[in-house]
């Protein structure tokens, strides 16, 4: 796919736009992510939950192309991205962002997301950064240089530098740690905004406020298994899922 | 089949010296995580040290082992704290960087305190002779010290507890730490018995060849390229991987040429470094 | 970036004439082949800097790249009969060549892609002895006479030339593409940088200037053998000469290029021995990666900055940079700085 540079269009709304089919992501006898299936819409904010070693983040780094699945299939508005790189499905409209934010230290706010816009974009534009900058309650530390920036704001950065790539689906791995909770609440709502303008939503989270705040569906992992998928309230009062977090059911 | 012979003899008594210098490395590149491309500057200097004690102090060559030791060791305990020490959390390239002028400048301190003509020592020129072989004695000494090096460092890192805390460094610093290692004494040991065994290196070079101050840095490349094909940080695939870059050089050198030979040794570094980068002793990290 | 840069387009420009002035002076022929020689030599850091400044990527190859193109041009003059400029475009192109050879090298990161290079160097050495034109003994070709002014013409061309392209490429994307795989990798990929791509156009363009500048040094020689093409020294001073100067930056290989050769030519003059010489590289080297990672132009830049900042007191003063690859502890500085 050197050169070819697919158009990027927006898909309608309820368009399966992600379907995982069966993945599984095996380090030696360790099965990390165990067949995994499940088919993403256009326009939603689905939520991945589970309890440590669930085999969220694995599978969320696997979606993303950073790492590969030993087993099963990925197909991103239609096309086979299973053996792509995260270059490359970056280009096709899929962002990932990092839960230990990793930005661009020596350059600045703007020229973090510059770059993202240049090569991740496929039209790069100063209009977008700047809505961007402005949504992700950056604009006013635009020129500073992200190593001076203090731990939330660099959270902010990874998340506009991610949306900079004006990607139609956004992967976010715990972007919600560690934040004080008005400004969980900040971020639900910059989320939906994100949301309400076409981009869907993938989160995988440990802060529970966050996830019902936003998630319109769940679901839930345990020991890379699919445990649970569908509306939050039901998921919720699946007890097995109970029993995966807390060993037993409760009441 | 004499050729072979020779060719093998040769060929294992190089290996002993890419034995040794590739431990030292990477001995140092578990524990620190660092390159060192001075590495072969302390067998250069391991080997001077000999040089002197033999020639100056009249000390033979197995008594010189009393004078290499602790010159080195204070060299590279100096080095470890003015150089790896503080750079342990810099930018990867600066501390190449930085090894690198280590290296440099340990060759200009040697060449400018013995001289650059090459210098040598009255060699053991004793050999077996059967039918048309010769095997120098200088070579069976020189695999038989690595030898007895080797079982030495296994003992040192398997049965003591400064050993022990070197491999747990090694394989996982934070968990070391966390189950109470004094990493920073694990790095000192570590860094010690790398220049021990560089400087026993040394002697062997002194053995069987002239001294110049490059004559380290030469070979470092070589030491690298043993300590990569093995895998960086891993001991336990370097005696299989010195003996066999130590033969196909020798092998190389007596059927084609001594430049192909070089070569093919950093080709084999290139093509591990493709293929399969993180070498071919095993699959888990272990030190 | 921008004010910054346009400075540095002056500095450049002044520079070009500076050499220029330079090359009208009258001067003994012996002086101008010395400054000829320091024009090549910051030629090749310039070319050390576009792989390992801009890139990011630490080579001690680079007189692989120096000596094909050394041994393209000494051919094309002696063998083939080219004039001196057709020689020059053949020592490129061999070089660039020589580079997509490379390329799968790419593959090894940091330390594992520094010993590559170093191994690359050392085999094109060997190979070089074995099969190049003349072997281990040397070839003879036409060289510049004596007093032409046509080296100096070209090495001031080619530096000129070079540092223009420098200055084209950090401003183009490729640039910044460049400057996020240095900073990182991984994020740069998670952005969608195509990293194998943007580092293979930095070492060709990079091993491109190195092989001209190799083509005229051996125009300039009349004599060459792989030991003086493929010299460890054409691959270990101009990283010196960078990390002195300032590893990534415009200046930086022309200010540590000219320091150097300064150094090197005052140690031959003085008639101190190489290994004078060689204690200075690996001092300097230390020093260097010890204290000042930035090079000079890094210090003067901070320098600059503090001197700049100095009455904006607490709140809008950077705190000093920190030294590479550690952040400063973290607080909100509500200041805008143009870097």
């Amino acid at each position: 796919m050197i050169g070819a540079r697919a158009e990027r269009r927006t898909p309608a709304a309820g368009e399966v736009v992600l379907e995982v089919d069966s993945v599984g992501v095996r380090y030696g006898a360790l099965k990390a992510v165990d067949e995994v299936s499940f088919e993403i819409e256009a326009g939603g904010i689905v939520g991945l939950m589970g309890p440590n070693g669930a085999g969220k983040s694995t599978l969320l780094a696997a979606l993303a192309g950073i790492t590969r699945p030993t087993s099963g299939s990925i197909r991103l508005f239609g096309q086979d991205v299973t053996r792509r790189s995260v270059a490359s499905i970056c280009r096709m409209g899929m962002c990932v962002t990092h839960q230990t934010p990793r930005p661009f230290e020596e350059a600045t706010v703007r020229e973090n997301a510059e770059v993202a816009s240049m090569f991740g974009s496929g039209n790069h534009s100063s209009e977008r950064i700047d809505r961007v900058l402005a949504a992700c309650d950056l604009a006013e530390h635009a020129d500073t240089r992200a190593v001076e920036l203090g731990p939330s704001s660099l959270r902010r950065l990874e998340l506009a530098r991610a949306l900079a790539t004006d990607p139609r689906i956004l992967l976010l791995d715990e972007v919600g740690a560690g934040m004080p909770s008005d400004e969980v609440e900040e971020l639900a709502g910059l989320l939906r905004r994100i949301r309400e303008s076409g981009v869907t939503i993938i989160l995988v989270e440990h802060v529970m406020d966050l996830l019902l705040n936003v998630a319109e569906r769940l679901i839930v992992l345990d020991q890379g298994r699919l445990l649970a998928d569908g509306e939050p309230t039901e998921v919720l009062s699946d007890g097995r899922v109970s029993v995966a977090y807390f060993g037993e059911e409760l009441s | 089949m004499e050729t072979f012979i020779q060719m093998s003899v040769l060929g294992l008594s190089n290996a002993a010296v890419y034995v040794l210098l590739g431990i030292s490395v990477s001995l140092i590149f578990g524990v620190l995580g660092v390159l060192n491309f001075a590495q072969g500057d302390f067998m250069t200097l391991g080997a001077y040290v000999g040089y002197s004690a033999v020639t100056a102090i009249g000390l033979s060559i197995a008594a010189s082992v009393v004078l290499i030791f602790p010159a080195l060791i204070v060299v590279g305990v100096i080095f470890y704290f003015t150089v790896l020490r503080p750079m342990r959390n810099h930018q990867h390239e600066m501390v190449l960087v930085a090894t690198f002028g280590t290296a440099l400048l340990m060759q200009g301190l040697i060449g400018l305190a013995w001289g650059g003509d090459p210098l040598g020592i009255e060699r053991i020129t004793g050999a077996w002779r059967i039918d048309n072989v010769t095997i120098p004695h200088v070579a069976l000494i020189n695999i038989a010290l690595a030898a007895i090096a080797l079982f030495g460092l296994m003992i040192t890192l398997n049965r003591t507890s400064l050993g022990r805390s070197v491999r747990a460094t090694a394989q996982d610093r934070i968990g070391a730490q966390l189950a109470g290692v004094d990493t920073n004494r694990a790095e000192l040991t570590a860094v010690v018995l790398s220049v021990a065994l560089s400087g026993l290196a040394g002697l062997m070079i002194l053995q069987r060849e002239l001294l110049t101050p490059q004559v380290g840095f030469e070979l470092v490349l070589k030491a690298f390229a043993v300590a990569i094909v093995a895998g960086l940080g891993r001991i336990n695939g370097l005696l299989p991987a010195a003996i066999v870059i130590g033969l196909m050089e020798s092998a190389v050198a007596t059927y084609a040429s001594e430049s192909l030979a070089t070569a093919t040794v950093f080709l084999a570094v290139v093509l591990t470094l493709l293929i399969r980068p993180q070498g071919f002793g095993g699959s888990r990290v272990r030190v | 970036m921008t004010s910054s840069l346009r400075s540095t387009m002056i500095a450049t420009g002044g520079g070009a004439l500076l050499l220029v002035v330079l090359g009208t002076l009258p001067m003994s022929a012996y002086v101008d082949g010395r400054i000829t020689q320091a024009v090549i030599f910051v030629g090749l850091a310039i070319s050390w800097n576009v792989i390992g400044g801009f890139a990011g990527q630490l080579s001690i190859g680079q007189a692989a790249f120096f000596g094909v193109g050394a041994y393209g041009a000494a051919e094309a003059v002696g063998s083939h009969g080219l004039g001196t400029l057709p020689a020059l475009g053949v020592a490129v192109v061999l070089a660039a060549v020589a580079a997509l050879i490379v390329v799968p090298c790419f593959r090894a990161r940091g330390a594992y892609f520094a010993v590559l290079t170093l191994a690359l160097a050392a085999i094109a050495m060997r190979v070089a002895e074995r099969y190049a034109p003349g072997g281990n003994s040397g070839i003879f070709y036409e060289a510049f006479e004596i007093d032409s002014s046509m080296p100096y013409l070209l090495a001031a061309g080619g530096v000129v030339v070079a540092m223009a392209l420098c200055v084209f490429v950090l401003r183009s994307k490729m640039g910044r593409g460049l400057a996020a795989v240095r900073m990182d990798l991984d994020a740069a990929r998670s952005v969608g940088v195509r990293d194998m791509a943007t580092r293979t156009q930095a070492l060709l363009l990079s091993a491109a200037i190195a092989g001209y500048f190799g083509g005229l040094y051996a125009l300039t020689l009349g004599f060459l053998d792989p030991g003086t093409a493929f010299s460890l020294d054409w691959s270990v001073a101009p990283l010196l000469a960078v990390v002195l100067g300032g590893m990534g930056t415009l200046l930086g290989p022309v200010i540590g290029g000219a320091i150097w050769f300064g150094l090197e030519e005052a140690i031959t003059q003085l008639g101190f021995t190489s290994d004078t010489a060689l204690i200075l590289q690996g001092a300097i080297l230390l020093g260097i990666a010890l204290a000042a990672p930035r090079g000079i132009v890094g210090v003067a830049t901070d320098l600059w900055r503090l001197y700049r900042d100095r009455d904006r007191g607490e709140d809008g003063a950077d705190p000093p940079p920190a030294v590479e690859g550690r952040p400063p502890a973290s607080a909100e500085t509500g200041s805008g700085v143009a870097s």
